[in-house]
């Protein structure tokens, strides 16, 4: 028993638990008794929570090193938890009346909550897979969770046949690593490149690498594989962009954090000088083409586009500082994306026009002001969240001597500040049309944004201490 | 350091040349004798007594999905039942957790109607 050792996801096991236990509930109980779903969900999330809590600090492996629960992993698990957590508060005044079998929803939600989680646990490349699809999976049905809406469906489809495509791609990678190396676990490939290849690169061992990054830079929405990003971040139900726009951005940095400066370090250069180059086209694409979008999601795609870019030049930089603001620059990301998609779900909008927001800010001032903090730190303001997290990344790349790339990034903030205030300025200086009305009750909701609105200004005020912890917790690289 | 993927190549033009080739030349210079019976769709030796391509409902999906599911579990099941004796305790747990979550998959369908023919 000793190589299994349960312990290692036992707070993925109690989400799975709780997974159950609502589908069985959404499935035997009738529709109107199930309001209170969101709150067992909420409930699951901060168990697992407080439970990764007490366990973090020790490495561990389990199930005969298919995973090695290391303190990234205990990091990430926070992150992902906390999305959850979030996600659970704010979805029921969106769903309610739209979606008839709650139970799946959220099932669906703590389900590809533990897929994200065994991703950032695996130390094997199979149960790295196994974990995307039980991630991936999950979020295309919850796409298209809006049954009688052809925009959630097509949504859905698309997102569906494009990840399967590269799901094949990334496993076509892994054959060809498998085929080089004879082993898919991180350990013994680490191993073989000491032993074995005494210093050598097989070409073929380059290949597979950059189709798993292809894999990989799909679900992190990089250029060139960037084209079902707005479709899919506009089609789904805002409560489920939110959750994919932070959760599987999240859970793919730690993919490529954990496939390359873990697994293949011996890669990693060769795959660096590539997204270097992707890096910077990404952030430009994602701004340049924010600039026109008339929808408030559609533009936060795009915005999520330029952010991938962002962060991405914290994994090319490859030193400590900014591999520890890449996960900082997550938790910001994280904050601001639900904050602002909560604010968009309470109008209850299904056409999320720049228009249809305009002169809300005035006449509901608590949304307003949240939607003006989230704003400002998706441009990067300070005191928030969104600007410190950048000040790491160009901190780690200046540090690392990528002094045009964080020139270009800093130049495409600054494009980005027309767009991102521009909701402010629908909000503030235009009438109010009277064609959103927020939800009642929204109690969870209220908590949810007040809980992100403070996050990013803690963040934003007082960063060193999360920042010290990221930086620390990064131990693959010195 | 390519060159020893050489014979894979090879392989593969070998390949293709030889279905290229018989695909050709039997065509080229095969007897063709049509008869009616001989253009008719094969099915097992039966007279073909309509189009294959029927519609159905889409309620016999669902079975055909439910089956999926427990097959499955069968293929899974046979391996295990073979190694029984060398997996011992450890591998019985791991069964009963599998078919456990069958079951919560079996009452989740049961729950939702999906067993009912409407």
């Amino acid at each position: 028993m000793a190589n299994i050792d349960v312990l290692t996801i036992l707070p993925d096991l109690i989400l799975i638990g709780f997974a159950f236990a609502l589908l069985l509930a959404g499935a035997f109980s009738r529709v109107e008794r199930q309001v209170n779903f969101n709150m067992v969900s909420a409930l699951a999330f901060v168990v697992a929570f407080t439970v990764n809590w007490f366990q973090y600090g020790a490495d561990k492996f389990g199930f005969y090193n298919m995973f090695m629960y290391d303190q990234v992993a205990g990091v990430f698990r926070f992150i992902f938890y906390g999305i959850g957590f979030l996600v659970s508060l704010m979805s029921e005044p969106y769903i309610c009346g739209r979606i008839k079998h709650k139970g799946e929803y959220y099932a669906l939600i703590m389900l590809s909550t533990v897929g994200m989680s065994f991703i950032a646990t695996s130390y094997d490349l199979i149960m790295l897979v196994l974990g995307l699809e039980a991630m991936s999976l999950s979020v295309y049905v919850l796409t298209g969770m809006f049954k009688t809406d052809e925009r959630s469906v097509e949504a859905s489809m698309k997102y569906f046949l494009l990840g399967a495509f590269s799901s094949a791609i990334m496993l076509l990678g892994i054959a060809f690593i498998y085929g080089t190396l004879g082993t898919t676990n991180f350990g013994e490939v680490l191993e073989s490149f000491k032993s074995g290849l005494g210093g050598t690169k097989p070409q073929i061992l380059l290949v597979g690498a950059m189709l798993v990054l292809a894999g990989v830079l799909f679900k992190v929405a990089a250029v060139p594989f960037h084209m079902w990003t707005p479709d899919v971040y506009e089609g789904a139900p805002t409560s489920v962009t939110a959750f994919m726009i932070s959760g599987v951005k999240a859970a793919s940095f730690i993919m490529l954090i954990r496939v390359f400066v873990l697994g293949l370090q011996i890669v990693v250069f060769d795959i660096v000088t590539v997204i270097m180059v992707i890096s910077a086209i990404t952030m430009t694409l994602g701004n340049v083409c924010a600039l026109i979008q008339k929808n408030v999601k559609r533009m936060l795609a795009y915005s999520s586009i330029a952010h991938a870019g962002y962060i991405l030049v914290g994994f090319v930089a490859l030193n400590r500082t900014s591999l520890g603001a890449i996960i900082f620059y997550l938790m910001a990301y994280a904050l601001m994306n639900i904050g602002a998609f909560a604010v968009l779900a309470l109008f209850q909008d299904r056409g999320n026009s720049l228009e249809s927001l305009s002169g809300s800010g005035f006449k509901y001032p608590f949304l307003g002001l949240m939607m003006t903090i989230f704003m400002f730190s998706m441009v990067g303001l300070p005191p928030t969240a969104g600007f410190m997290g950048k000040f790491y990344i160009f901190k780690g790349a200046l540090e690392a001597g990528y002094v045009w790339l964080v020139v270009l990034a800093v130049l495409n903030s600054a494009v980005s500040a027309y767009f991102y205030l521009r909701v402010l300025i629908y909000m503030f200086f235009e009438d109010f049309k009277g064609t959103v009305r927020p939800a009642i009750n929204a109690t969870p909701t209220a908590v949810a944004l007040l809980l992100t609105s403070i996050g990013i200004l803690y963040l934003g005020v007082f960063p060193q201490n999360l920042f010290e912890l990221t930086r620390k917790c990064m131990t693959y690289i010195h | 350091m390519l060159a020893g993927y050489l014979p894979v190549l090879i392989l593969a033009i070998i390949a293709v040349l030889f279905a290229a080739v018989t695909l050709f030349v039997s065509n080229f210079i095969g007897h063709k004798k049509p008869s009616e019976d001989k253009l008719l769709p094969y099915e097992c030796g039966n007279v073909p007594v309509g189009t294959a391509r029927e519609r159905f409902p889409v309620r016999f999906y669902i079975y055909a999905m439910l089956f999926i599911v427990f097959d499955v579990e069968v293929a899974f099941m046979f391996p295990w039942a073979v190694l029984f004796k060398g997996l011992g305790l450890l591998g019985l747990i791991e069964m009963a957790v599998f078919v456990l979550i069958l079951l919560l998959g079996l009452l989740y369908v049961w729950g939702k109607g999906a067993l009912e023919w409407e």
